[in-house]
């Protein structure tokens, strides 16, 4: 399933990417399926995703937990807690 | 209104269209009084009109701020500012509402974000202004990076800008009982 990836703030800079496409190899993938394979990516993935950072997620532009299901073409965000104001 | 045909004799424009509660997210600066003007337009209705501005500091945890770069998420942060307003619209009766938020490299001294707001009195304004401070902080999808002498840090999450969400939420609450 191909999903579109964002990413934002501190966790665009450990990353290294703003955006990217990628297909999902999990059937029927949650956020936290996707992130587990993100994470095997390699150190910065690993570091950024399950850092003791709070993590923050959005699908489709509505905030999500890890259990939520992906469905096709889905927008992804992940990022810190906002600040802005 | 009572008189609508009165409106349009005097062209006043006096049909409430969604035009009065906006959102804009830019890089250019804004002018609180042209904002003021425009905002209010020919509205006669509003007794009260609550405005917030808020600034980049000189100072963040103990240390000196040369700059400051926001960044944000096109497209969510503008249907969050909506969500907000929406949600204030819902809890006071309001006129009008116009959220204006910076982003890009912003300088100490210059204006980040501006909350106006108006209705027939005060409390409803005030309130409004407030809640929807309070909810953007914490909702609204903009990150900010310090540059300082020490180097360059995110801003982390505050807990007291939590806080100061929740206690509408404690209000609500204290009002059902």
């Amino acid at each position: 399933m191909k999903v579109r990836i964002l990413y934002f703030g501190e966790l665009r800079e450990q990353v290294g990417l703003h955006e990217e496409t990628m297909t999902v190899v999990t059937i029927t993938p949650t956020v936290a399926d996707l992130m587990t394979e993100l994470t095997a990516r390699g150190a910065e993935w690993a570091q950024a995703l399950e850092s003791t950072e709070p993590l923050r997620i959005a699908v489709d532009q509505e905030m999500a937990q890890p259990t939520a299901r992906l469905s096709p073409n889905c927008e992804v965000a992940f990022f810190r807690p906002v600040t802005g104001g | 209104m009572k008189w609508p045909f009165l409106g349009q004799l005097l062209g006043v424009d006096v049909t409430e269209t969604t035009e009065c509660f906006t959102v804009r997210v830019q890089t250019e600066p804004f002018e609180l009084g042209q904002e003021f003007d425009e905002f209010l337009a020919d509205d006669r209705r509003a007794g009260a009109v609550a405005s917030f501005v808020g600034r980049v500091r000189d100072m963040n945890d103990d240390q000196p701020i040369q700059k400051l770069e926001l960044e944000h998420y096109p497209g969510m942060t503008e249907k969050v500012m909506r969500q907000v307003i929406q949600e204030a619209q819902d809890r006071w009766s309001l006129f009008g509402a116009r959220v204006i938020h910076r982003v890009g490299p912003l300088a100490p001294g210059e204006n980040i974000v501006l909350v106006l707001t108006s209705s027939a009195h005060r409390h409803a304004s005030l309130d409004a202004c407030a809640f929807i401070m309070d909810h953007l902080k914490t909702r609204a999808t903009f990150w900010k990076k310090e540059q300082t002498p020490a180097g360059e840090r995110w801003v982390k999450g505050r807990h007291s800008d939590t806080e100061a969400q929740q206690r509408w939420q404690a209000k609500d609450a204290s009002n059902e009982q």
